[in-house]
Protein backbone atom coordinates (compact mmCIF):
# COMPACT_ATOMS: atom_id res chain seq x y z
CA UNK A 1 0.00 0.00 0.00
CA UNK A 2 1.55 3.40 -0.52
CA UNK A 3 1.44 6.65 1.30
CA UNK A 4 0.00 10.22 0.82
CA UNK A 5 2.21 12.86 1.52
CA UNK A 6 1.75 17.13 1.37
CA UNK A 7 4.52 19.49 1.69
CA UNK A 8 3.73 23.04 2.32
CA UNK A 9 5.40 26.34 4.06
CA UNK A 10 1.98 27.69 6.05
CA UNK A 11 0.84 25.13 8.14
CA UNK A 12 -2.75 24.94 6.72
CA UNK A 13 -1.41 21.31 5.35
CA UNK A 14 -2.06 19.95 8.72
CA UNK A 15 -5.65 19.84 8.08
CA UNK A 16 -4.96 17.34 5.52
CA UNK A 17 -2.59 15.69 8.06
CA UNK A 18 -6.11 15.37 9.87
CA UNK A 19 -7.54 13.57 6.67
CA UNK A 20 -4.50 11.09 7.27
CA UNK A 21 -1.78 11.94 4.84
CA UNK A 22 1.25 12.60 5.96
CA UNK A 23 2.10 16.49 6.01
CA UNK A 24 5.49 17.98 5.97
CA UNK A 25 5.87 21.86 6.94
CA UNK A 26 8.83 22.97 5.18
CA UNK A 27 10.92 26.19 5.46
CA UNK A 28 12.60 26.50 2.19
CA UNK A 29 13.13 25.31 -1.32
CA UNK A 30 15.98 23.02 -0.64
CA UNK A 31 14.44 21.39 2.47
CA UNK A 32 11.63 20.94 0.11
CA UNK A 33 13.97 19.53 -2.59
CA UNK A 34 15.67 16.56 0.45
CA UNK A 35 12.14 15.79 1.59
CA UNK A 36 11.09 14.68 -2.09
CA UNK A 37 14.23 12.71 -2.39
CA UNK A 38 13.33 11.18 0.50
CA UNK A 39 9.59 10.27 0.19
CA UNK A 40 10.69 8.95 -3.60
CA UNK A 41 12.32 6.55 -2.30
CA UNK A 42 9.69 5.49 0.40
CA UNK A 43 6.66 4.22 -0.35
CA UNK A 44 4.89 7.49 -1.20
CA UNK A 45 2.81 7.69 -4.41
CA UNK A 46 1.60 10.77 -4.70
CA UNK A 47 3.56 13.77 -3.40
CA UNK A 48 1.56 17.09 -3.01
CA UNK A 49 3.69 20.26 -3.22
CA UNK A 50 2.28 23.87 -2.59
CA UNK A 51 2.63 26.09 -5.54
CA UNK A 52 5.12 28.82 -3.77
CA UNK A 53 7.30 25.57 -3.16
CA UNK A 54 7.02 23.72 -6.31
CA UNK A 55 7.72 26.65 -8.85
CA UNK A 56 11.36 27.59 -6.92
CA UNK A 57 12.11 23.58 -7.45
CA UNK A 58 11.18 22.53 -11.31
CA UNK A 59 14.39 19.97 -11.64
CA UNK A 60 12.97 17.96 -8.12
CA UNK A 61 10.11 17.43 -10.35
CA UNK A 62 11.18 16.79 -13.75
CA UNK A 63 13.18 14.11 -12.21
CA UNK A 64 10.17 12.30 -11.47
CA UNK A 65 8.29 12.68 -14.54
CA UNK A 66 8.55 10.03 -16.48
CA UNK A 67 8.17 7.00 -13.99
CA UNK A 68 4.49 6.19 -12.72
CA UNK A 69 5.38 7.15 -9.00
CA UNK A 70 5.32 9.35 -7.24
CA UNK A 71 3.12 11.95 -8.81
CA UNK A 72 3.90 15.37 -8.05
CA UNK A 73 1.10 17.81 -8.19
CA UNK A 74 0.99 21.27 -7.04
CA UNK A 75 -1.95 22.21 -5.15
CA UNK A 76 -2.60 26.19 -4.61
CA UNK A 77 -1.10 28.17 -1.22
CA UNK A 78 -3.36 29.28 1.66
CA UNK A 79 -3.13 32.63 0.10
CA UNK A 80 -2.48 31.95 -3.38
CA UNK A 81 -0.94 35.05 -6.08
CA UNK A 82 -2.47 36.14 -8.96
CA UNK A 83 -1.23 35.34 -12.49
CA UNK A 84 -1.09 31.73 -14.21
CA UNK A 85 -0.47 28.99 -12.20
CA UNK A 86 2.56 26.42 -12.03
CA UNK A 87 -0.06 23.42 -13.08
CA UNK A 88 -1.24 25.45 -15.92
CA UNK A 89 1.97 26.26 -17.12
CA UNK A 90 2.88 22.60 -16.97
CA UNK A 91 -0.42 21.40 -18.73
CA UNK A 92 0.11 23.89 -21.53
CA UNK A 93 4.20 22.89 -22.00
CA UNK A 94 2.89 19.60 -22.05
CA UNK A 95 0.23 19.86 -24.95
CA UNK A 96 3.05 22.47 -26.90
CA UNK A 97 5.29 18.82 -26.14
CA UNK A 98 2.48 16.81 -27.74
CA UNK A 99 0.52 18.58 -30.61
CA UNK A 100 3.18 21.06 -31.63
CA UNK A 101 2.11 23.98 -30.65
CA UNK A 102 -0.09 25.20 -27.54
CA UNK A 103 -3.95 25.09 -28.38
CA UNK A 104 -5.31 25.68 -25.12
CA UNK A 105 -4.69 29.10 -24.79
CA UNK A 106 -7.93 30.44 -24.86
CA UNK A 107 -9.77 28.01 -22.59
CA UNK A 108 -6.96 29.00 -19.49
CA UNK A 109 -7.69 32.34 -19.79
CA UNK A 110 -11.17 32.16 -19.34
CA UNK B 1 18.97 11.63 -53.41
CA UNK B 2 20.41 9.50 -50.97
CA UNK B 3 21.83 6.14 -51.99
CA UNK B 4 22.73 4.05 -48.89
CA UNK B 5 26.60 2.32 -49.10
CA UNK B 6 25.72 -0.84 -50.35
CA UNK B 7 26.80 -3.19 -53.23
CA UNK B 8 24.36 -3.12 -56.16
CA UNK B 9 23.78 -7.03 -55.99
CA UNK B 10 20.55 -8.76 -56.64
CA UNK B 11 20.45 -10.30 -52.99
CA UNK B 12 21.12 -6.73 -51.54
CA UNK B 13 18.23 -5.77 -53.44
CA UNK B 14 15.97 -8.28 -52.28
CA UNK B 15 17.30 -7.43 -48.33
CA UNK B 16 16.26 -4.10 -48.81
CA UNK B 17 13.24 -4.69 -50.70
CA UNK B 18 11.79 -7.11 -47.35
CA UNK B 19 13.37 -3.96 -45.15
CA UNK B 20 11.46 -0.92 -47.08
CA UNK B 21 8.01 -3.23 -46.63
CA UNK B 22 8.66 -3.55 -42.78
CA UNK B 23 9.71 -0.14 -42.69
CA UNK B 24 6.50 0.90 -44.46
CA UNK B 25 4.59 -1.55 -42.24
CA UNK B 26 6.08 -0.29 -39.17
CA UNK B 27 5.50 3.40 -40.01
CA UNK B 28 1.76 3.15 -40.57
CA UNK B 29 1.35 1.01 -37.02
CA UNK B 30 3.37 4.10 -35.90
CA UNK B 31 1.27 6.48 -36.99
CA UNK B 32 -2.28 5.15 -36.42
CA UNK B 33 -0.33 4.57 -32.52
CA UNK B 34 0.38 8.60 -32.41
CA UNK B 35 -3.18 9.58 -33.68
CA UNK B 36 -4.76 7.27 -31.10
CA UNK B 37 -2.98 9.20 -28.08
CA UNK B 38 -3.13 12.31 -29.58
CA UNK B 39 -7.07 11.64 -29.44
CA UNK B 40 -6.77 10.28 -25.57
CA UNK B 41 -3.97 13.03 -25.10
CA UNK B 42 -6.31 15.99 -25.83
CA UNK B 43 -9.29 14.35 -23.94
CA UNK B 44 -7.78 14.35 -20.68
CA UNK B 45 -5.99 16.81 -21.22
CA UNK B 46 -9.10 19.28 -21.38
CA UNK B 47 -11.03 17.58 -18.77
CA UNK B 48 -8.38 17.74 -16.42
CA UNK B 49 -8.09 21.49 -17.17
CA UNK B 50 -11.66 22.06 -15.98
CA UNK B 51 -11.04 19.96 -13.26
CA UNK B 52 -7.81 21.25 -11.71
CA UNK B 53 -10.11 24.88 -11.52
CA UNK B 54 -12.86 23.11 -9.88
CA UNK B 55 -10.12 21.52 -7.26
CA UNK B 56 -8.57 24.58 -6.74
CA UNK B 57 -11.56 26.44 -5.78
CA UNK B 58 -12.43 23.61 -3.38
CA UNK B 59 -9.24 24.15 -1.82
CA UNK B 60 -9.13 27.47 -1.61
CA UNK B 61 -12.74 27.51 0.13
CA UNK B 62 -11.65 24.71 2.49
CA UNK B 63 -8.52 26.91 3.61
CA UNK B 64 -10.65 30.33 3.74
CA UNK B 65 -12.68 28.37 6.60
CA UNK B 66 -9.28 26.97 8.24
CA UNK B 67 -8.34 30.27 8.52
CA UNK B 68 -11.40 31.39 10.26
CA UNK B 69 -11.04 28.65 12.38
CA UNK B 70 -7.31 30.09 13.20
CA UNK B 71 -8.59 33.48 13.89
CA UNK B 72 -11.47 32.61 16.16
CA UNK B 73 -8.94 30.62 18.38
CA UNK B 74 -5.25 30.84 19.00
CA UNK B 75 -2.87 28.99 16.35
CA UNK B 76 -2.12 27.00 19.28
CA UNK B 77 -5.32 25.12 20.02
CA UNK B 78 -5.90 24.38 16.28
CA UNK B 79 -2.35 22.47 15.85
CA UNK B 80 -3.30 20.55 19.37
CA UNK B 81 -6.50 19.90 17.29
CA UNK B 82 -5.05 18.49 14.28
CA UNK B 83 -2.76 16.08 15.92
CA UNK B 84 -4.03 13.04 15.92
CA UNK B 85 -5.56 11.72 12.66
CA UNK B 86 -9.21 10.80 12.49
CA UNK B 87 -8.69 8.32 9.11
CA UNK B 88 -5.45 6.57 7.77
CA UNK B 89 -5.07 7.08 3.90
CA UNK B 90 -3.78 4.68 1.83
CA UNK B 91 -3.47 4.40 -2.54
CA UNK B 92 -3.64 1.19 -4.60
CA UNK B 93 -1.27 1.62 -7.50
CA UNK B 94 -2.17 -0.25 -10.29
CA UNK B 95 -1.51 0.20 -13.90
CA UNK B 96 -3.76 1.14 -16.59
CA UNK B 97 -3.01 0.76 -20.41
CA UNK B 98 -3.53 3.50 -23.24
CA UNK B 99 -2.32 2.29 -26.44
CA UNK B 100 0.62 0.42 -25.05
CA UNK B 101 1.68 2.79 -22.61
CA UNK B 102 1.28 2.18 -19.28
CA UNK B 103 0.05 4.84 -16.86
CA UNK B 104 -1.12 4.90 -12.76
CA UNK B 105 -4.05 4.76 -11.57
CA UNK B 106 -4.22 5.41 -7.92
CA UNK B 107 -7.34 4.37 -6.08
CA UNK B 108 -7.92 6.12 -2.69
CA UNK B 109 -8.30 3.47 0.67
CA UNK B 110 -9.54 5.13 3.80
CA UNK B 111 -9.27 3.27 7.48
CA UNK B 112 -10.92 5.14 10.09
CA UNK B 113 -9.45 5.36 13.34
CA UNK B 114 -13.06 6.83 15.05
CA UNK B 115 -16.43 6.08 14.39
CA UNK B 116 -16.73 10.56 14.46
CA UNK B 117 -14.34 11.67 11.50
CA UNK B 118 -13.32 14.40 14.05
CA UNK B 119 -11.02 13.41 16.56
CA UNK B 120 -10.57 16.67 18.73
CA UNK B 121 -12.47 18.56 21.52
CA UNK B 122 -15.56 20.19 20.08
CA UNK B 123 -15.99 22.93 22.75
CA UNK B 124 -12.64 23.84 22.85
CA UNK B 125 -12.84 24.51 18.88
CA UNK B 126 -14.67 26.52 16.73
CA UNK B 127 -17.38 25.59 14.09
CA UNK B 128 -15.22 26.75 11.23
CA UNK B 129 -12.73 24.01 12.10
CA UNK B 130 -15.18 21.26 11.96
CA UNK B 131 -16.66 22.84 8.80
CA UNK B 132 -12.99 22.76 6.85
CA UNK B 133 -12.04 19.44 8.07
CA UNK B 134 -15.09 18.41 6.37
CA UNK B 135 -14.28 20.22 2.88
CA UNK B 136 -10.76 19.21 3.17
CA UNK B 137 -12.53 15.75 3.55
CA UNK B 138 -14.57 15.86 0.70
CA UNK B 139 -11.72 16.68 -1.82
CA UNK B 140 -9.18 13.81 -1.09
CA UNK B 141 -11.03 12.08 -3.90
CA UNK B 142 -11.03 14.35 -6.39
CA UNK B 143 -7.14 15.29 -5.56
CA UNK B 144 -5.96 12.00 -5.92
CA UNK B 145 -7.51 11.85 -9.01
CA UNK B 146 -6.06 15.11 -10.04
CA UNK B 147 -2.60 13.37 -9.31
CA UNK B 148 -3.52 10.82 -11.83
CA UNK B 149 -4.55 12.56 -14.22
CA UNK B 150 -2.01 15.06 -14.14
CA UNK B 151 0.70 12.04 -14.52
CA UNK B 152 -1.16 11.03 -17.56
CA UNK B 153 -0.88 13.97 -19.71
CA UNK B 154 2.78 14.21 -18.68
CA UNK B 155 3.25 10.56 -19.73
CA UNK B 156 1.37 10.45 -22.70
CA UNK B 157 2.96 13.93 -23.91
CA UNK B 158 6.45 12.50 -23.39
CA UNK B 159 5.24 9.21 -25.32
CA UNK B 160 3.86 11.55 -28.20
CA UNK B 161 6.81 12.98 -28.85
CA UNK B 162 8.63 10.28 -29.31
CA UNK B 163 6.11 8.32 -31.24
CA UNK B 164 6.52 11.21 -33.37
CA UNK B 165 9.82 11.29 -33.96
CA UNK B 166 9.74 7.48 -35.01
CA UNK B 167 7.15 8.31 -37.39
CA UNK B 168 9.23 11.41 -39.34
CA UNK B 169 12.31 9.73 -38.85
CA UNK B 170 10.60 6.49 -40.61
CA UNK B 171 8.60 8.79 -43.07
CA UNK B 172 11.32 11.72 -44.24
CA UNK B 173 14.39 9.56 -43.53
CA UNK B 174 14.21 5.42 -43.82
CA UNK B 175 11.84 5.14 -46.03
CA UNK B 176 13.25 7.14 -48.71
CA UNK B 177 16.56 6.57 -48.49
CA UNK B 178 15.73 2.97 -49.19
CA UNK B 179 13.59 3.22 -51.80
CA UNK B 180 16.49 5.35 -53.67
CA UNK B 181 18.88 2.19 -53.19
CA UNK B 182 16.50 -0.08 -54.29
CA UNK B 183 16.22 1.89 -57.54
CA UNK B 184 20.01 2.64 -57.75
CA UNK B 185 20.79 -0.74 -57.57
CA UNK B 186 18.09 -2.00 -60.14
CA UNK B 187 19.37 0.52 -62.49
CA UNK B 188 23.19 -0.80 -62.05
CA UNK B 189 21.68 -4.47 -61.94
CA UNK B 190 20.22 -3.30 -65.01
CA UNK B 191 23.54 -1.77 -66.96
CA UNK B 192 25.44 -4.28 -66.17
CA UNK B 193 22.99 -6.70 -67.95
CA UNK B 194 23.03 -4.61 -71.29
CA UNK B 195 26.76 -4.03 -71.21
CA UNK B 196 27.05 -7.71 -70.94
CA UNK B 197 24.63 -8.54 -73.87
CA UNK B 198 26.47 -6.00 -76.04
CA UNK B 199 29.95 -7.55 -74.97
CA UNK B 200 28.76 -10.85 -75.69
CA UNK B 201 27.10 -10.15 -79.05
CA UNK B 202 30.42 -7.90 -79.95
CA UNK B 203 32.31 -11.79 -78.88
CA UNK B 204 29.85 -13.51 -81.46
Amino acid sequence: MHRIAIIGIDDNIKAFAMCGMDAFVVEDEAQAQKLIDRLASQKFAIIFVTESIIKKIPNAISKYKHSATPAITSIPDLFPKKGQSFASKILSINVKKATGSDIFINDSED
Amino acid sequence: MAVLDVNPTRMELNKLKDRLLTARRGHKLLKDKRDGLMRKFLETAKKTAQFRIKVEKDILNANLHFEMARAQTSKQVVGSALLIPSQELTVKVSASNIMGVSTPSFSLKRKFNSSENISYALSQNSIYLDESINLYENILSDLVKLAEQEKTISILADEIEQTRRKVNALEHMLIPNYQDTIRFIALKLDENERSNIARLSRAK
